[in-house]
């Protein structure tokens, strides 16, 4: 296979194309899901393709197939060129990639315990005793346990010479127990987080260091309490943010509107663009001096990290905001071009038939110096918020409100009640510049968000964010209809 | 496009590799083109084909599912293996009875040949149209024009053995000024019919009219809803209330509340899979024809959607409503409609002595499920009415909103309706006139 994914290069190269490069893909995904004790669901999917992508007459072109031989291949090559003839009728000005140092390199991650050599009573056995802790509380009238493995083989070749082999293999799991009171109040709780859980590249051992079976009635006993706890209070108020939260937080408001692609108008129709527009790039206060956020492929076993994106640019760590100030794009070789900017290799298809768009990797919220005491204690009246419950934001990416499954008050310096239904809401830029205090390195964790969405037709993106708890002052709390 | 013939063949010769009691295969293919436009020009331009088998089994009440792309014989032999051994290891599931059986499937044409013809030239001179009506008023145009080709077929051991192909066209744009956009979006089966000047005609309207938007304080407003966040508004209802998961869990609104009136008077909305005005389908992905289904009444909520596993534990009938299996959802209306009112948009607007005219909603979200209560924001043209006319454009709204109340709260809906099709359902929605809609914040433009 080696040897054709170079011919079909060589193929492109004689049909004049100005760049093409192809992703071969094999893919396996394990999911388990039960609910109350029974199997809800055990799937696996097999899925192998390729996709070439071409830039000709100064215009992108992109096909792709199932079926994997040297005849299809030529078909999809010419495909794809006809497409990118198509696109040339209308352009602006040609496509530009920046320059890129071109790698020949196969890697293996890290991985102890091969997922899928861990038997499926083991697994099953797992969330069965998860539910069976659960179960205990009456009111949780359903309870929810899933695992996902994932096992994925890379090929990136390219007219250029890039020849790159990257193998992944991502374990993740997640639980919930949804309350049901007297009166058809519904309540949820999720362990390590909402969405699914937490994910990681890694293999079964990442699922042992979750720690569910320890988790699980404390999980459930919350989702209990919360149907009589106290209704969020509102105002404005100092508010401290869980690190699963915060997770969403960066994702959202910082996230999104760093992706090049989108400050240039190309998500517009669909997800919109960015207030984050190239003349605030080293001349704007995004947040207060306590934060700063990085995007970094490189930290091992993140969820959003990787050795080579999706365009052959080895992986990269890069600030997006220093101090507050904002210094840094998301970017491709075609955007990075645009705007003098070294490409920082964040191009990613979600599967072989997919084009690579710009997508976060892991986006870090990096931790400073504060306990969790610490940043309580400095509060004399606020809210302590954890796991995410909704989230909506607005299409630059500024008005935010979000929703969480939990809360508590502060008083005077400590946890206070509990509280339900907390929501938050502000202006991304005005919400960072209150922030006035981050975790520290215990507190740090990086968070697996395996579903982030983008593009037309829809990518779903495995990302991470390293996030520790935060204080923001005088945040309008509590919003509800 | 593989064709009825051999896809059937290569689902019917899967049932014979397996040992269990009963076996289903699934089969999803699609073929897809792609035209992506931002900043007036071509930026994506893409193609895809792929098609999946998903695999059933069931022995002793244990269920195995496994999907793959390999639809070679013994890519197939594999994954029904495959899912028969994962029955070693999972439990009874007491509550399966059994796989629906083969019932008579009504034909509905969903397939037009003359889209096979399309090329990507073709798609990058409908996209020019409307890229070429927008510069001529000094705007720019952001949008995707798609062609799809897709198979869906189901064959199990109780003699379920259908196919339908399916051809759609749909094409989305926002046109924008330097303060303003405007939305439309249409979508056919047929590629000649998808009339891009009219679509470019509407958003272009909404941009101009949008210029210089003024501020406007966040609270309860009378408002009218454009058909595109009714759909919005529909969808929820359909994801979080209106299926018999839900609604047998009590985590819908609905629960408990059947011949209940849990919405005004002058509401009715049901699923049809086979009404022509939407995008019909013959049958679910489990092969059982799509039923017809009211689920509210003037006012009433009178059914819930089923699939086979919900209507045999629930001892109801099956509706024709299955996802591909294994789905945590549950069976989901994917065909709604809304039944229109009395009258015209132009009318509800002169009814409005204060309120907002909303084109669209934005990353809609709930923060309650089971009260369907829905945050978002308003985008792409929102408008102060005054004293029956539009007045002056605003900056967007976000607004945190319970839509039963909602429901409750429609004073009037036009007679006027539009097909909108989402990510994987329709609808056919009106605009509407609602009271006391609440909006609960703003932003910078």
């Amino acid at each position: 296979m080696r040897d054709v994914l170079r011919w079909i290069m060589d193929e492109a190269k004689k049909r004049g194309v100005t760049y093409s490069d192809i992703r071969l893909i094999e893919d396996e995904i394990e999911t388990i899901e039960t609910e109350n004790g029974n199997v809800q669901g055990i799937g696996k999917s097999f899925s192998k393709g390729f996709g070439i992508r071409v830039l000709l007459n100064g215009a992108w072109g992109f096909s792709s197939s199932s079926k994997v031989d040297k005849y299809e291949m030529e078909k999809v090559l010419d495909e794809a060129i006809n497409i990118a003839k198509a696109s040339s009728k209308i352009k602006k000005e040609d496509v530009i990639l920046s320059e890129i140092e071109i790698y020949e390199d196969e890697y293996i991650p890290d991985i102890k315990i091969d997922p899928f050599t861990v038997g499926l009573d083991k697994k099953l056995n797992l969330l069965y005793e998860v539910d069976k802790i659960m179960s205990n509380y009456k009111p949780v009238k359903i309870r929810r346990g899933s695992l996902y493995f994932d096992k994925q083989k890379k090929f990136f070749v390219s007219t250029e010479g890039s020849f790159i082999v990257q193998d992944r293999i991502v374990s993740g799991s997640g639980i919930e127990a949804y309350a049901i009171g007297d009166t058809g109040e519904v309540q949820r709780r999720s362990y390590p987080a909402a969405l699914g859980g937490d994910f990681s590249v890694s293999g079964w051992e990442f699922i042992e260091t979750l720690k569910l079976i320890e988790n699980s009635d404390r999980v459930a006993k919350q989702s209990v309490e919360l149907l009589k706890a106290k209704p969020c209070p509102q105002g404005f108020m100092d508010i401290v943010i869980s690190g699963d939260q915060m997770a969403l937080q960066v994702h959202e408001s910082l996230g999104h509107p760093v992706e090049l692609d989108r400050v240039f108008g190309m998500e517009a129709s669909y997800a919109g663009t960015s207030f984050l527009t190239p003349e605030k790039l080293n001349n704007f206060m995004y947040g207060s001096k306590k934060v700063n956020i990085t995007a970094d492929a490189t930290i091992p076993h993140a969820l959003g990290g990787f050795k080579y994106d999706d365009e052959g640019v080895k992986a990269q760590r890069v600030y997006l905001v220093k101090e507050g100030a904002f210094v840094g794009y998301l970017t491709s070789r075609e955007t990075a071009h645009k705007v003098g900017l070294k490409p920082m290799g964040a191009m990613r298809a979600d599967g072989w038939n997919r084009i690579p768009l710009i997508r976060m990797t892991s986006i870090n919220l990096e931790p400073l110096d504060m306990t969790f005491e610490d940043l309580i204690s400095g509060i004399k009246d606020g809210i302590y918020v954890e796991t995410n419950k909704s989230w909506s934001i607005d299409d630059k990416r500024l008005n935010f409100q979000f929703g969480c499954e939990i809360g508590w008050e502060i008083k005077d310096g400590k946890l206070g009640d509990m509280i339900k239904n907390p929501t938050y809401t502000g202006i991304s830029y005005e919400f960072w510049r209150s922030c006035d205090g981050v975790g520290n390195e215990d507190l740090w964790h990086v968070w697996g968000v395996p579903n982030c969405g983008k593009g037309e037709p829809p990518q779903i993106m495995q990302v991470s964010h390293g996030t520790a708890p935060a204080r923001f002052r005088n945040v309008r709390v509590g919003v509800v209809r | 496009m593989r064709g009825k013939e051999e896809i059937l063949n290569v689902l019917k010769n899967g049932l014979k590799f397996s040992i269990g009691d009963e076996i289903e295969l699934l089969y999803l293919g699609k073929e897809s083109s792609l035209t992506r436009y931002a900043n007036s020009y071509i930026h994506q331009n893409v193609k895809e084909s792929n098609s999946q088998i998903r695999v059933r089994v069931i022995k002793n009440k244990k269920i195995g599912f496994v999907e793959t792309n390999n639809l070679t014989t013994e890519g197939i032999k594999k994954a029904v293996k495959d899912a028969e051994e994962i029955l070693n290891f999972t439990k009874e599931d007491d509550s399966f009875v059994k796989l629906p059986e083969k019932e008579e499937i009504k034909d509905v044409k969903t397939f037009f040949d003359e889209n096979l013809k399309v090329t990507p030239s073709d798609m990058a001179d409908k996209v020019k149209n409307v890229i070429d009506k927008a510069t001529k008023k000094s705007l720019t145009a952001a949008g995707a024009l798609s062609v799809d080709f897709e198979e869906y077929a189901v064959v199990n051991s109780r003699g379920i053995e259908v196919y339908q192909p399916y051809s759609s066209i749909t094409l989305t744009t926002v046109i924008m000024g330097e303060d303003s956009s405007g939305f439309a979006d249409r979508f056919s089966m047929k590629f000649n019919d998808l009339n891009e000047i009219e679509l470019a005609d509407e958003a272009i309207e909404k941009a101009l009219t949008g210029k210089n938007p003024k501020n406007l304080e966040p609270g309860k407003y009378e408002v009218i809803l454009s058909p595109y966040a009714v759909e919005d508004i529909l969808f929820f209802f359909a994801y979080l209330s209106f299926g018999a998961k839900s609604f047998h869990q009590d985590t819908s609104f609905m629960s408990g509340k059947l011949n209940e009136k849990v919405f005004g008077e002058n509401v009715t909305i049901w699923d049809d899979g086979y009404d022509l005005l939407g995008a019909p389908i013959s049958f679910d992905f489990e092969g059982v024809p799509k039923k017809k289904v009211i689920l509210i009444e003037n006012g009433i909520a009178k059914n819930v959607v089923y699939d086979s596993y919900h209507a045999y534990k629930f001892n109801k009938e099956n509706t024709g409503h299955a996802l591909p299996q294994p789905n945590s959802l549950g069976p989901f209306a994917l065909n709604l409609f809304m039944k229109e009112g009395e009258s015209s948009l132009a009318d509800m607007i002169k009814n409005v002595k204060k309120g907002v005219y909303i084109s669209r909603f934005h990353y809609t979200n709930p923060i309650d499920p089971k009260r369907v209560i829905i945050t978002g924001m308003t985008r792409d043209g929102t408008f102060v009415i005054e004293d029956g006319k539009i007045s002056y454009p605003i900056k967007n709204l976000r607004f945190t909103q319970d839509m039963v109340e909602l429901m409750n709260n429609i004073v009037e809906i036009s007679k006027e309706r539009k097909l909108q099709r989402g990510d994987a359902h329709v609808s056919v929605v009106p605009y509407i006139r609602v009271k006391d809609f609440n909006f609960t914040g703003k932003t910078e433009f």
